[in-house]
């Protein structure tokens, strides 16, 4: 019983427990020359578990306070055009590339 | 400054060139149709007119205004923005990273880093007189290959002090970005 319940709160620590996942924002190729600046781009991510942050100069971004999933966003840039990103929160450290479409 | 006396006197002429048709009462006719003519007004459209020396003194008005706001444009007034953006333990800060200050007209800042191992930063910048910088930009940017950092300017709990015109922020940590393929 004791092994259950420990089995259930790790559990509950790997689930619930918060990351800051870093993610690269890229254009594909043939979306380099649309205009669109990933430099100070403003990401969103609605649901149950929100995010909201801006990417810095180089297009950089770490979200926190959501449970390893898969989440889709809004990126506006900074003129206001607007395209959808998939983040995918696993918990590593380093720096995974996200193509923005 | 020459360029706006030019201004100044062309406006001046043709308000008292203006005036002067005013009250000498002539009227105008079109060459062709021999009827009084016609002004066309900004935002009002064609007036039928026979007193064209009106159009003489707006533009002489409008003249005048432009050429006072180009010579005396709103002053400014020098602010100065002080802070740490530090880096991890062991770690330094590139003093060629840019620092920006974002706002609807971003101005990049150089060589305002001046310790590569506190990341001591010191801004000076002009502001319009009356506004603060907070109402002018929004947030303070650093970014370099390894990491990046920001203030959010309208964000008060990020001040330490804050005097007339110099604002003192709460040392800020970089985040580093750890690269996949250094792993």
């Amino acid at each position: 019983m004791n092994n259950l319940i420990r089995l259930f709160i790790v559990l509950t620590l790997v689930i619930g427990t918060s990351r800051a996942d870093q993610f690269q924002l890229k254009l594909k190729e043939s979306e380099i020359t649309g205009g669109f600046d990933l430099s100070y781009a403003k990401v969103s991510i609605i649901g149950e578990h929100g995010f909201s942050g801006i990417t810095d100069k180089l297009g950089r971004i770490t979200i926190t306070g959501l449970p390893i999933g898969n989440y889709p966003a809004k990126v506006l840039d900074s003129r206001g055009q607007g395209k959808s990103a998939s983040f995918n929160i696993d918990g590593q450290q380093t720096l995974k590339d996200v193509y923005v479409q | 400054m020459d360029s706006a006396y030019i201004l100044f006197g062309i406006a001046v002429l043709s308000i008292i060139l203006g005036f002067v048709a005013l009250l000498s009462q002539k009227i105008y006719l079109d060459a062709t149709t021999k009827e009084p003519t016609e002004v066309e007004v900004p935002f009002l459209g064609k007036i039928r007119s026979n007193y064209p020396a009106l159009v003489f003194v707006f533009l002489g008005v409008a003249l005048a205004f432009y050429a006072f706001q180009r010579s005396y444009p709103p002053k400014k007034e020098m602010w100065n923005l002080e802070g740490f953006f530090t880096p991890p333990d062991g770690k330094t800060v590139d003093r060629a990273g840019a620092l920006e200050l974002r706002g609807p007209d971003p101005i990049v800042v150089k060589n305002t880093i001046d310790d590569d191992k506190t990341g001591h930063f010191q801004i000076w910048v002009n502001i319009p007189e009356g506004k603060s910088v907070e109402q002018v930009f929004e947030t303070l940017n650093y970014t370099y290959s390894d990491g990046s950092a920001y203030i959010d300017l309208k964000d008060k709990s990020t001040v330490d002090k804050s005097m007339e015109h110099q604002r003192i922020f709460k040392k800020v940590p970089i985040t580093v970005y750890q690269s996949s393929d250094t792993n």
